[in-house]
């Protein structure tokens, strides 16, 4: 084993090596993590449609529509109502073609030709049914589908409403306008639950079904079937909502060719004639999808098959075209925006339109024979009056909107409203276009280009790091030309055809991975390293660590290995453990040989080395294992049985007894809190007055305590104050404060001098103690002070663990911080992830010990700094959380701001206490991390304290601690550490990547609103985290 | 001497269950159900082991060693015996990737994937070994790296 001497010039070496690389490429590492920020900006503004909600609510008498005074809904509030009762049949992806007769198709397709009520009315009465096309806007999802159909806005993936709420729909809306707030209009719903977590308490009578489960085809059409009997048997009702899901479960489980397409279609077709059958003369049937399917049966994306779904508008006595219209419409089905319909059916039935709805009336269902025109002139005059209504409102408030277009669009408004219905047509789509070109499109070339670009500032940030050292000017050349051809595709991405705008940065960035493969197969090939077994072993190490990390980022492409990441993680997680535990024996064994020990028989196992390494890794791994029992169900899983909550332990420790899970929580924390300070005592860290022992010793089991009181308090059901919090937060800043600005813990203590302490012994000695048991002392104080000068003997407690006491210490507060954020769930989940982390890398240390040649070049290598990041996720998954925006905890905001008088201040700090209270995982991994470079000397080599004398001797059993810290040249350490994160975030970077690079890919994916796009905002706020870890970790260091 | 080869092999046997076990721990600490399918878990360490272990136990000289110096006995050139181990584990390491994937087949229930890895992998590590003889032996000379680790 290498001396003292060899281990400092290696900590310095390795020091001064990661901070002249990190000088020579701080620019550069700076300039890629601006450039990695700039893409990901750059990916969201082309992927996230964002959208700010108006909460203004149309009214019945209101003067801006130019039609007041017709007053109230009995008569109809803008323009004259036309029928007083609608029954509003929504058909989950009903796309249009399923509407037609098709008779040509129906032999060979299972969907053709099934619904054949609609037509058979437009055959007889052609003026009293309106059939079109409505396109949706992508996201084709039911959620953002029904949201856009009830308030006729572009809908986005995140609604950024005005306060953390539920899923309930705050704008205006249909049914709200329908219903007018008087109490004697009565609404009905049956079917899909989505309805009433959208607009819980608008209906009277409510039969929902559950939705989830797409391979049950017949629980909710059923369900819908009964209930639509009774109902239609009454007239108490002005609304009906009948939403079946048969047809989209169906296509989902078996695709649109499959004869149970046929049955559902038909089922279809027997509720619409049921419904024909029993409507009276002022009641107006909607049959409507609000979404198509592809020929796979998914639907989620934004092509042909899936955005066109079919609408039918159905009265009896009362026609609803023109004679001319009528027969046109036959011809040619008009086509229709989704949104579209809201507006129209607010103004058939007399309400107002919804404030925030961008819909066109279609003016042929307005005209009435012989007005030459008036009624759809006034439809488009009250509909377009409304529409720049919302986009003055919406543009004062938050000004989306180019304001060139926004001039345009003004002066069309002014020539054409009142008057000229074509320019009205026109100006409702254009404004339609406008805000649809704000909103909701993906904007494809960007999302290409940013991950593109992404990639190559992570390439050559990851090469300027960790490459060779020769070349790093060729490399910035590359590394130039790579970004100026993005930053070209970037400028000139309107003019350049999409596939270009990617393409050029793509085959800049191939080129330099090649290239830089070249260089490195080039370099490896002139260096021929030794075939020595170690560097072998090592080699395979570092391979199955870049597989890990690679299938870790990579996992985020399918949607099953997301819903599934916890066992994914744990067994990425176990197989770094299983692999450092298997090099380690075989080091411990290779040692053996080198030693002579090879050949000798073994007695016992108790003290083999590979005995203990098998031990330790037993331990890490159980506790890897319990951390996972934790887990939480996402609904996919457990909608579709993969996954059940008897598998989490909480909840089955909570059904034996309710207070169970939070006693545990609670000793265990107590339990942990016990144990550091029983180490700190034994470290000798407790003597003295200065502040950071102060702060050690009197500042933990305070905020435990806050911790513990708040929990129980919780339990016990009485609201919730964060007063407790707030006290635990403040005493940790405090804690950390402290400890930034003294850290301080070793005590020196003046040694009494030579007489007074003859005095003592003789004093000893006159008490009758025997000179036997004073003299050995009597000689170690007179040897230990020959020659020198006693008075400026000094003693010194907690020298050793001067640096590690520190970093613990932070460590400590700020994991009890985290556990004021993130509650109790989360102390199982931070202890065990904390104890595998420590056996890790005792299991490192010991294998870096036994290693030949110098150990600690290898200290806080890849495979500590992929473990750490691996199990910040998990501890992120075993405090019960998923990657979906169901399972966002919204508590640890109420710490910040009690009441939502508070500002944009309050709602930052609540936001940001959101966030650390879901990802401390990832903060607490990424500060934990320069711990490694502390790692030989930490660990202190427990495992010779357990082996065999015999055993023993092949580890050296000494260590002097952090002295051999601090001789070396300032700021070693620092730069050492800024090198350990420098790993740590580019690798984090890579994850994050990773789960943008599967969000863009499966933009039209089925689950990409559900799973995809959750995870990718995950993986990026994850590397978020890790990046503001570090940034605290720097400044500490 | 019944009681010197009953003392060899019960040392093989007891190898032999040890390592089951292990699989087992190492199956459930990799993801493995605790309890609901604790009997599919065991047929699958039984069979890694067996595939594994085994023929090392069988092959492996005990009478100059001593019974636990494992040392030796993970050292002895057992070329058919090690190519089926590693390939073995390897393939049931890999066969996981197929559980979590959502296509609803019988054979992506728990032991069946593992198992199914562990077979294709250890005759895939006798096909490779054998192939490799036969074509160092119709070759004629072999390397010298190759004689070692096809001894």
């Amino acid at each position: 084993f290498q001396s003292e001497e060899g281990i400092k010039s290696d900590v310095s070496e390795i020091g001064s090596t990661n901070g002249s690389r990190l000088s020579a490429g701080a620019a550069s590492f700076v300039l890629a993590a601006v450039g990695v920020c700039l893409c990901t900006g750059l990916f969201a503004s082309g992927f996230l449609l964002s959208r700010t909600e108006l909460r203004n609510r149309s009214a019945c008498r209101e003067a801006t529509a130019g039609f007041a005074g017709r007053g109230d809904l009995r008569d109809g509030c803008w323009l004259p109502r036309r029928f007083d009762r609608v029954m509003l049949l929504l058909v989950d992806a009903l796309r249009f073609d399923f509407l037609r007769p098709n008779r040509s198709l129906a032999n060979r397709h299972h969907w053709a030709g099934n619904v054949l009520a609609v037509d058979e009315l437009q055959q007889s009465r052609p003026r009293h049914a309106f059939v079109a096309h409505v396109e949706a806007d992508a996201p084709t999802t039911t959620l953002q589908r029904l949201k856009a159909l009830l308030t006729g806005t572009l809908p986005t993936f995140i609604d950024a409403s005005a306060n953390f709420g539920g899923a309930a729909l705050r704008e205006d809306n249909l049914i709200d306008q329908l219903l007018g707030g008087a109490a004697n209009r009565t609404a009905v719903f049956m079917g899909d639950d989505t309805w009433l977590s959208l607009l819980p308490g608008r209906f009277q009578r409510a039969y929902p079904f559950p939705s989830f489960s797409i391979h049950d085809l017949d629980t909710v059409d059923r369900g819908v079937e009964r209930h639509l009997a009774e109902e239609l048997q009454r007239t108490d009702w002005q609304l009906l909502v009948a939403h079946v899901l048969g047809v989209d479960h169906c296509g989902h489980r078996y695709g649109p060719e499959h004869p149970e397409m046929r049955r559902k279609l038909r089922e279809v077709d027997a509720l619409i004639r049921a419904m024909l059958q029993r409507m009276d003369n002022r009641t107006l049937l909607v049959v409507l999808g609000d979404h198509g399917m592809t020929t796979g049966g998914d639907h989620g994306g934004g092509s042909e098959d899936e955005i066109d779904a079919g609408v039918a508008l159905v009265s009896n006595s009362r026609p609803l075209l023109g004679p001319e219209d009528a027969l046109a419409m036959r011809q040619q089905p008009p086509r229709l925006s989704q949104i579209d319909l809201v507006p129209t059916l607010a103004l058939l039935l007399g309400a107002p339109i919804p404030f925030s709805s961008l819909g066109a009336v279609p003016p042929a269902l307005f005209a009435s024979p012989g007005d030459r025109g008036a009624g759809a002139r006034d439809a488009l005059t009250v509909n377009a009056r409304q529409v720049m209504r919302f986009l003055e409102t919406y543009q004062a408030a938050y000004a989306d909107l180019p304001a060139t277009r926004l001039a345009e669009l003004r002066a069309d408004a002014a020539a054409a409203i009142g008057s000229d219905v074509e320019g009205m047509r026109r100006l409702l789509d254009d404004v339609k276009d406008a805000c649809r070109s704000v909103w909701a499109r993906f904007d494809e070339p960007a999302i290409g280009l940013a991950l593109t670009a992404f990639a190559v500032c992570l390439a050559f940030g990851g090469a300027f790091f960790a490459g060779p050292d020769g070349g790093k000017g060729r490399l910035a050349t590359g590394f130039a030309v790579a970004i100026a051809a993005c930053a070209a595709a970037f400028a000139g991405r309107a003019a350049l055809p999409p596939a270009l705008v990617w393409g050029l940065p793509a085959s800049a960035l191939l080129g330099g991975a090649a290239s830089l493969a070249a260089r490195l197969l080039a370099a490896s090939a002139a260096e021929a390293p030794p075939p020595d077994t170690g560097a072998r072993l090592s080699q395979v190490t570092s391979f199955a660590c870049a597989l890990t990390a690679g299938f870790a980022s990579l996992s985020p492409l399918s949607n099953s290995f997301i819903i599934s990441e916890p066992s994914c993680l744990l067994y990425l997680l176990q197989t770094l453990l299983l692999l450092q535990a298997a090099v380690t024996c075989v080091a411990a064994l290779r040692r053996a040989r080198a030693d002579g020990l090879w050949r000798k028989p073994v007695k016992s196992l108790i003290g083999h080395p590979c005995a203990i390494s098998a031990l330790l890794h037993a331990a890490a791994a159980i506790c890897l294992r319990l951390a996972f029992g934790f887990t939480t169900c996402r609904e996919e899983a457990r909608g579709a049985g993969w996954c059940s909550d008897a598998d989490d332990w909480l909840a089955a420790s909570a059904a034996v007894s309710s207070q169970s899970p939070l006693l545990s929580c609670v000793l265990a924390l107590l339990a942990f809190l016990a144990a550091f300070r029983w180490w700190l005592r034994r470290c000798g860290n407790f003597n003295g007055y200065s502040p950071a022992v102060l702060a050690l010793s009197y500042l933990p089991v305070p905020i435990g305590l806050c911790a513990i009181i708040h929990w129980v308090l919780q339990a016990a059901g009485s609201p919730a104050s964060p007063l407790l919090l707030r006290i635990g937060l403040a005493l940790a800043t405090a804690a950390v404060f402290i400890l930034l600005l003294a850290p301080s813990t070793a005590h020196l203590e003046r040694r009494p001098a030579t007489s007074r302490r003859l005095q003592a012994i003789a004093n000893a000695l006159a008490r009758g103690y025997d000179l036997a048991e004073v003299a050995p002392a009597l000689c170690r104080d007179l040897l230990g002070d020959s020659g020198e000068d006693s008075d400026n003997q000094h003693r010194g407690y907690g020298m050793r663990f001067m640096y590690r006491t520190a970093a613990c210490g932070l460590l400590l507060f700020a994991c009890l911080a985290a556990l004021l954020l993130a509650g109790h769930r989360a102390v199982p989940a931070l202890l065990l992830c904390a104890a595998a982390a420590a056996l890790h890398a005792e299991l490192r240390s010991a294998q870096l010990r036994l290693g030949q040649g110098r150990p600690l070049a290898k200290l806080a290598g890849w495979p500590d700094i992929v473990f750490l990041l691996l199990l910040g996720w998990a501890a992120f998954y075993a405090c019960g959380l998923q990657p979906s925006l169901s399972a966002i905890r919204w508590d640890p905001a109420f710490i910040a701001y009690s009441a939502e008088t508070s500002g944009s201040a309050g709602r930052f700090f609540g936001g940001v206490l959101i966030l650390s209270g879901m990802f401390w995982g990832q903060l607490l991994a990424t500060m934990a991390a320069p711990l490694l470079l502390l790692l030989l000397p930490l660990t202190a080599g427990h495992l010779p304290f357990v082996a065999r004398p015999k055993w023993r001797r092949l580890l050296p059993d000494q260590s002097s601690g952090d002295f051999l810290l601090t001789d070396l040249p300032p700021g070693t350490l620092a730069g050492a550490a800024a090198g350990v994160f420098a790993r740590l975030l580019l690798l984090a970077a890579c994850l994050a990547l990773g789960s943008m690079a599967a969000a863009g890919w499966h933009r039209r994916h089925l689950m990409a609103w559900k799973v995809f796009a959750p995870r990718m905002m995950f993986g990026v706020i994850g590397c978020a985290a890790t990046a503001v870890g570090a940034g605290a970790g720097l400044l500490c260091a | 001497f019944q009681l010197a080869i009953m003392g060899k092999l019960s040392y093989r046997v007891y190898w032999f269950i040890a390592s089951v076990f292990y699989y087992h721990f190492l199956a459930v600490m990799f993801g493995a159900p605790f309890f609901s399918e604790i009997g599919g878990t065991f047929a699958f360490s039984l069979l890694l082991a067996s595939l594994t272990v085994l023929p090392f136990l069988y092959i492996t000289p005990f009478d100059d060693l001593n019974a636990l110096s494992f040392a030796n006995f993970l050292a002895f050139p057992s070329g058919a015996a090690s190519y089926m181990a590693d390939l073995a584990i390897l393939g049931s390491y890999c066969s996981a990737v197929a559980v979590p994937l959502d296509w609803d087949r019988w054979w992506q229930r728990w032991p069946i994937p593992g198992c199914a890895g562990c077979l294709a992998g250890a005759g895939l590590g006798l096909a490779v070994w054998a192939g490799g003889t036969a074509a160092v032996r119709l070759t004629g000379g072999a390397s010298k790296k190759n004689r070692r680790r096809l001894d």
